[in-house]
């Protein structure tokens, strides 16, 4: 059977957590590949914690459900890690990447009994000198695609400059890039 | 077949696409969370001067229905959206609209019914709707919300018909999930449903066939003028079946008022709707690989009910689970059970019936709990318990 | 004034009791078809028109909820005449004219 990708994007209100499984899953398309993706929605408002899910897959598939059992948890702000538990349901071994500013160790403390792969990205760093703005969702999948390939790089910066057109998209580019390269395990 | 464009759509998006496409002469509608999007893109879609559609805003939504069983009288195309308790108040509208024999297409994003307020998918809506002698379809995936939309003018507006036609994508699930949609060229859905509205003669409202519609009519005439809606209800059956063979030819998606998944040699089976089916399907291919033998059957068109359709689907098959997605208080069986029942009622070889009520108000129901409707069917039927209602997904 | 007879098919719908089959669709009902529906007996007081005070305003004309106001030219002048046929006896036309032309009476029906 071909394996479906889960992904969870675990951010807050405002950072643009439902943008980013958006132009994840577009970006998916645009390879051929079929996608369910949405936002998990309620009574959200800026800076109250939401999640949203991409499910990816190359071949046709019928599920229809909310992502209950993640391959891969995105945690856009760091802030969460003591608030919401972001490792809910991650399936054994899955893969965490999170935006953390301090030495990977003190990240690991968090997940300490949790089987998984952690990577960490200084996502608010990059996204505040590339883009001037905290908006580290995009910056987010470009370490995404590095740690797990569900999407080509190319693909995703070019849902990503079709969404953001002209200096926006430019620099959502190149912060996506720097993130490939500068994510940590 | 033609070649498709591809695009990454929402289950809403994609209607809005689809009637952008169609073009219709008139759009009234009102917003409701999960339809909004719907009217909102098309919204867009008018000031961007890219359809000639008329676009009504009213303060209701038994003002939109009232709107457009107006314009639809005149000849008109006609498109609206709606979802739960927008849908519950054009209700009294809704008979206006197929005792006038007025072709209006209606997108239902399947809400909950308030009180508790919930704004997640259901489809109680548009089951309480199902005798309001309106056509009525269910659409699982995003692709099927947009060639849903298309069909559903074609199978309306065919002169025989003249009934309007109402369509449910989940609310959120299906109407704000992205996913790929293999749109048809704007031309292609021109050809499929020409230009205009075949206009049958004496059912216009226009300065040059003047005429009284809806008028008042009692024990006189009231009853032939409802067996007409049954018989047209009865033809819409067939005209279905050929729109949608006709659309499978030109889209390559095969479509089909009733979809049958892996039955062929099935001893247990699913009955379901709307999005649920994808998710019975998925199980289905779970139990398979470990070698039972169970299918599903998804039902697109409610209706007019395929009950001979859906028969020869089941013949033989031990006991049918019933996914419904839509409340029902005090009643023998879950709603789409007992239209099951009366449809297998008396015929031989026919499966014992279990009705599951499930997923309401976006509640989700899950991969392992239908697994687990298929255990419990399985005893049942070992049993020899031939129907049972009951819940499932809910905490005690 | 000018003779108002039912279409002939449509006479037949009422004479003939057309089925479900025969029946136009959706109960849409062409025009002229209430010619045949008489419901001049259905009051006991009828608005005569003073022909003489009339001044032609239209008033009555557009407010009468039959149709049952016809405008007739009398002499080169527009005045307002009722088709007792179809009056339904309510009234509104003797409130609306401006000039009381319109005279609220009492009418006894003979029954022969
Ligand atoms: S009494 Fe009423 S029905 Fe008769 S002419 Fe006057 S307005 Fe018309
Ligand atoms: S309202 Fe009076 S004045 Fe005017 S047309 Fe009628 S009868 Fe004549």
């Amino acid at each position: 059977m071909v394996k479906i990708v889960d992904v969870r994007i675990n951010g807050r209100g405002g950072q643009g957590a439902v943008t980013a499984s958006r132009l994840l899953a577009e970006a998916a398309i645009l390879e051929g590949q079929y996608v369910h993706a949405f936002p998990n929605f309620g009574p959200e408002r800026a800076g109250a914690p939401v999640t949203s899910f991409s499910r990816i897959c190359s071949e046709p598939f019928t599920e229809k459900t909310e992502v209950y059992n993640p391959d891969i948890v995105v945690v856009i702000d760091s802030s969460l890690l003591g608030e919401v538990q972001v490792v809910e349901g991650l399936k054994l071994g899955g893969t965490i990447i999170c935006n953390y500013e301090g030495k990977i160790e003190s990240l690991k403390y968090y997940f300490e009994e949790v089987d998984s792969k952690i990577y960490k990205i200084s996502g608010t760093r990059i996204a505040r000198e590339e883009l001037g703005i905290n908006k580290p969702n995009m910056v987010m999948l470009g370490a995404l695609l590095k740690v797990a390939p569900v999407v080509k790089l190319e693909s995703l910066i070019k849902v990503t400059k079709e969404r953001f057109k002209g200096v926006i998209g430019e620099k959502n580019a190149k912060a996506m890039k720097r993130a490939y390269n500068e994510v940590e395990l | 077949m033609i070649n498709p464009i591809v695009k990454g759509m929402t289950g809403d998006e994609a209607v809005a696409w689809a009637a952008k496409q169609i073009n219709p002469d008139v759009i009234a509608a009102y917003p409701i969370t999960p339809q909004t999007i719907i009217v909102e893109r098309f919204s867009d879609y008018v000031n961007d001067g890219l359809v000639d559609t008329s676009y009504i805003p009213v303060e209701s939504e038994h003002s939109a229905m009232s709107a457009c069983v107006g314009a639809s009288a005149t000849g008109a195309r006609v498109f609206t959206a709606t979802a739960s308790a927008g849908l519950a108040l054009m209700y009294e509208i809704l008979y206006v609209a197929s005792g006038m024999r007025l072709p209006i297409v209606l997108a239902v994003a399947n809400r909950a019914f308030s009180a508790p307020i919930n704004i997640h998918g259901e489809c109680t809506d548009q089951m309480v709707c199902r005798d309001a002698s309106w056509i009525s379809l269910f659409g699982e995936t995003a692709q099927e919300a947009y060639d849903e939309t298309i069909m559903s003018f074609k199978i309306g507006e065919n002169p025989e018909i003249m009934l309007p036609t109402m369509f449910g994508i989940e609310g959120f699930i299906v109407t704000h999930a992205l996913e790929r949609v293999d749109t048809l060229p704007d031309k292609a859905v021109k050809d499929f449903l020409g230009d205009k509205r075949v206009i049958p003669p004496c059912c216009t409202f226009n300065p040059f066939a003047v005429g009284t519609f809806g008028s008042l009519v009692l024990q006189d005439n009231y009853m032939e003028l409802k067996r007409q809606q049954e018989e047209a209800m009865h033809k819409a059956y067939y005209v279905t079946k050929n729109v949608m063979a006709e659309f499978s030819e030109i889209s390559g998606r095969n479509y089909e008022i009733i979809e049958k998944y892996k039955l062929e040699d099935a001893e247990y089976a699913f009955v379901s709707y709307g999005a649920t089916a994808g998710n019975a399907k998925a199980v289905v291919d779970r139990l398979r690989e470990k070698g039972e033998k169970v299918g599903t059957l998804k039902i697109r068109l409610y209706r007019p009910y395929p009950a001979s359709d859906i028969y020869e689907a089941l013949k033989g098959i031990k006991a049918v689970s019933v996914l419904d997605r839509s409340a029902t208080f005090g009643s023998p069986a879950t709603i789409a059970q007992g239209d099951l029942a009366a449809a297998l009622y008396g015929k031989e070889d026919v499966p014992t019936l279990h009705g599951y009520i499930n997923g309401l108000g976006g509640r989700v129901l899950l991969l392992p709990e239908i697994e687990q409707i298929y255990e419990q069917s399985k005893n049942y039927h070992e049993e020899g318990k031939a129907l049972t209602q009951d819940w499932i997904g809910y905490r005690r | 004034m000018k003779k108002k007879e039912i279409p002939i098919d449509i006479q037949n719908w009422h004479i003939n009791k057309w089925g479900t089959e025969k029946l136009p669709i959706g109960g849409a009902v062409p025009f002229h078809s209430s010619y045949g529906y008489k419901t001049g007996n259905w009051s006991a007081r009828k608005p005569f028109v003073d022909q003489e005070k009339c001044t032609g305003c239209l008033n009555c004309f557009y407010y009468c909820p039959d149709s049952a106001i016809e405008m007739q030219e009398i002499d080169g002048k527009y005045v307002a005449e009722c088709d007792f046929n179809y009056c339904k006896g309510c009234g509104i036309c003797v409130q609306h004219c401006p000039v009381n032309a319109i005279e609220w009476t009492k009418v006894r029906w003979h029954t022969k």
